[in-house]
């Protein structure tokens, strides 16, 4: 049955004439600057007061823990190729995304070596986020990973993921299936900080059964060479997402990144709420797409973007899709500068010019907090500190 | 007294056309000065041109803080210096007060004790004077005044458009600046808030752009209340 997915990888790798071999995807190394990085950006690695980590550096597990007491509850962690072996867990792999999706999730197929597995089983609350970090150390690795992430009916999880790569070229395809269960609820936050060299494709599915919830919060705040993400999110019946992104292009980067919300079903609803900060000579391409493909579904979409730079780029590109009758869409796209008059203002109460960028930027990336419970907020508050500071610094 | 601000023959420029011509004018350290005026006279432009702002050009002469010229010195530069400027209408903006107050707090060594007395906890968790009533941005400009701790505040009309409660609030903080021997120099064109102002040692009248009268506060505004800016204009 699994061969079936390497052949599905190896026929579409094999069509577009292509191959990953070039990057070394067994190269193994240090920690230590790795957690340093991670909690530069803001995540704190630590066993109180969180459910569970995982931590892989380049294509080694280096922490895999979940607290006891949820062990008890019955909330698995594990490697995803041991989950793999397991018939219950295998019937959610390449579910929320086909193998063969494109070159991308054929090579985390025939690549990959570890992911996460994570499941919450019914019913069960977890009170304190768990943590995942991937990181790549050094210079040629190719890191695959593949995460599954089953939030079982009535359950309720935090994630909070980290991203991020210390130096040199590196390629990272990340591959997350998750799958949200009837009126559960997942609060996801994924930071990225990846370095100039990194080239990045991370493929999401998601599906969201009946009257489940989705928030997630995606934030990319270093340069990056070149990155691509659209992750897929689809809502059965009354199912509901809330998706925001603060994306700061830097120096050369290019970053094309945005979700797909497909409203499957009807009463599903969906938000996408994205901030892009273009300096440099950054090109940001900012995808929107709001699909509804039922009767009496709802979505609206908000994308800003703001300039800093003559150099850079910004693109935006919302697409409302309607396929029934009595489908709701909406969506509003600006691209603008900074006032003068905000600018002078904040100058005239003693902040310089760049300090008083730092301070707009703020106050433009700041939406939607009020989502997520106190703890996270002032944790993502702190990171939106951090990314008003890149926006300049 | 040692002179805090001196302004000589000083000419402020605005798109091209100039709005303030004032030869000689100083403010003595910790003194209370009242600025009247018509509407239009060239009151904030010359209060902007002080602050620094970029659009107030200096045409002419020179601005003098505590014996320094600071013609050339950038906004903030005198912001840090000590010099403060309550808006008469700010620009809104995205950033909730709550975190400028308390970049502010951390620039100036100042608490933010400084704004209890202003009421101003219901607006600190939102977007700075982003759909704020008139009281509320005049309390909000009053409080960062506060926490600036100035040697100098320039309030900009502090009493137009503000309602009686914010008024008093207004004014406690005015009086709070004056204790802590602050100099202030307050533009009104109604002198509303004088009632209200603990100690008021001059005023000076200003008309089309230059000062065409001086004298204790009580001698001006008896003039004004009596007779509108007629016997200055002739």
């Amino acid at each position: 049955m699994m061969d079936i997915y390497k052949k599905r990888a190896q026929k579409l790798l094999k069509e577009k004439g292509l191959s990953l071999e070039d990057f070394d995807f067994e190269k193994t190394s240090s920690v230590k600057a790795s957690t340093r990085l991670i909690e530069g950006l803001g995540v704190k690695i630590e066993e109180r007061k969180v459910g569970g980590s995982y931590l892989q550096v380049d294509n080694n597990v280096i922490r895999l823990a979940v607290a006891k007491e949820l062990q008890r509850k019955g909330v698995i962690l594990m490697d995803l190729s041991d989950a793999l072996k397991n018939p219950a867990f295998r019937k959610f792999y390449w579910q929320a995304l086909p193998v063969d999706h494109d070159e991308y999730t054929a090579a985390a197929e025939l690549y990959g070596r570890h992911g996460v597995f994570l499941y919450v089983p019914k019913g069960v609350k977890v009170e304190f986020p768990l943590q995942a970090c991937f990181l790549i150390s050094s210079s040629g690795v190719g890191q695959a990973v593949h995460n599954v992430i089953v939030v079982d009916d009535y359950a309720d999880l935090t994630i909070n993921t980290a991203c991020a790569a210390l130096r040199g070229e590196v390629i990272h395809i990340g591959v997350t299936e998750m799958y949200i269960g009837k009126k559960a609820s997942l609060t996801y936050i994924m930071v990225h900080g990846w370095s100039s060299e990194s080239q990045v494709r991370p493929r999401t599915g998601v599906v969201v059964n009946e009257g489940g919830n989705l928030v997630s919060y995606y934030v990319n705040m270093k340069p990056v060479r070149f990155i691509e993400a659209t992750p897929r999110i689809i809502l059965k019946r009354n199912a509901k997402a809330y998706y925001s992104s603060v994306i700061v292009g830097r120096d050369a980067s290019f970053m094309d990144l945005g979700v797909d919300i497909i409203l499957e079903e009807e009463g599903a609803s969906g938000e996408i709420v994205s901030r892009s900060i273009a300096r440099d000579e950054s090109r940001i391409v900012m995808r929107g797409y709001l699909r509804g493909h039922s009767e009496g579904v709802r979505g609206h979409l908000e994308c800003k973007g703001l300039q800093l730079s003559n150099k850079a780029l910004i693109r935006a590109i919302p697409v409302l899709e309607s396929k029934k009758p009595g489908a709701v869409l909406t969506h509003e796209a600006a691209i603008g500068r900074i006032s003068d008059e905000e600018l002078y203002y904040l100058m005239t109460k003693g902040f310089d010019e760049e300090e008083a960028i730092s301070i707009i930027v703020r106050g433009f990336i700041d939406v939607g907090l009020e989502k997520l419970p106190k703890a996270l907020r002032v944790q993502l508050e702190s990171i939106y500190d951090l990314v008003a500071r890149m926006a300049t610094g | 007294m040692s002179t805090l601000l001196k302004l000589k023959n000083l000419v402020v420029g605005v798109d091209g056309r100039e709005v303030v011509h004032v030869e000689d004018f100083s403010l003595a350290k910790g003194e209370v000065h009242f600025l009247f005026g018509p509407n239009g006279a060239g009151k904030s432009s010359l209060l902007r041109a002080i602050m620094g702002l970029p659009k107030y050009e200096v045409k002419k002469g020179s601005i003098l803080f505590e014996g320094e010229d600071i013609t050339s010195k950038k906004a903030y530069e005198r912001a840090r210096m000590g010099i403060a400027l309550a808006y008469q209408t700010p620009p809104p903006l995205q950033v909730r007060f709550q975190y400028v107050a308390k970049l502010m707090a951390r620039k100036y060594r100042s608490r933010l004790d400084e704004l209890s007395g202003l009421h101003l906890e219901n607006l600190l968790h939102r977007k700075l004077h982003n759909g704020f009533s008139g009281g509320e941005s005049k309390r909000a400009e009053l409080g960062i005044v506060l926490l600036q701790k100035p040697k100098l505040a320039m309030l900009d009309e502090p009493d137009s458009g503000v309602d009686l409660d914010s008024m008093e609030l207004v004014a406690g903080a005015i009086n709070k600046l004056i204790k802590n021997g602050c100099t202030v120099l307050v533009v009104s064109h109604t002198g509303f808030i004088a009632w209200k102002m603990k100690r008021i040692d001059r005023a000076s009248v200003m008309i089309d752009g230059r000062i065409v009268y001086r004298g204790k506060f009580e001698e001006v505004y008896e003039i004004i209340a009596k007779e509108g800016y007629r016997r200055f204009t002739t």
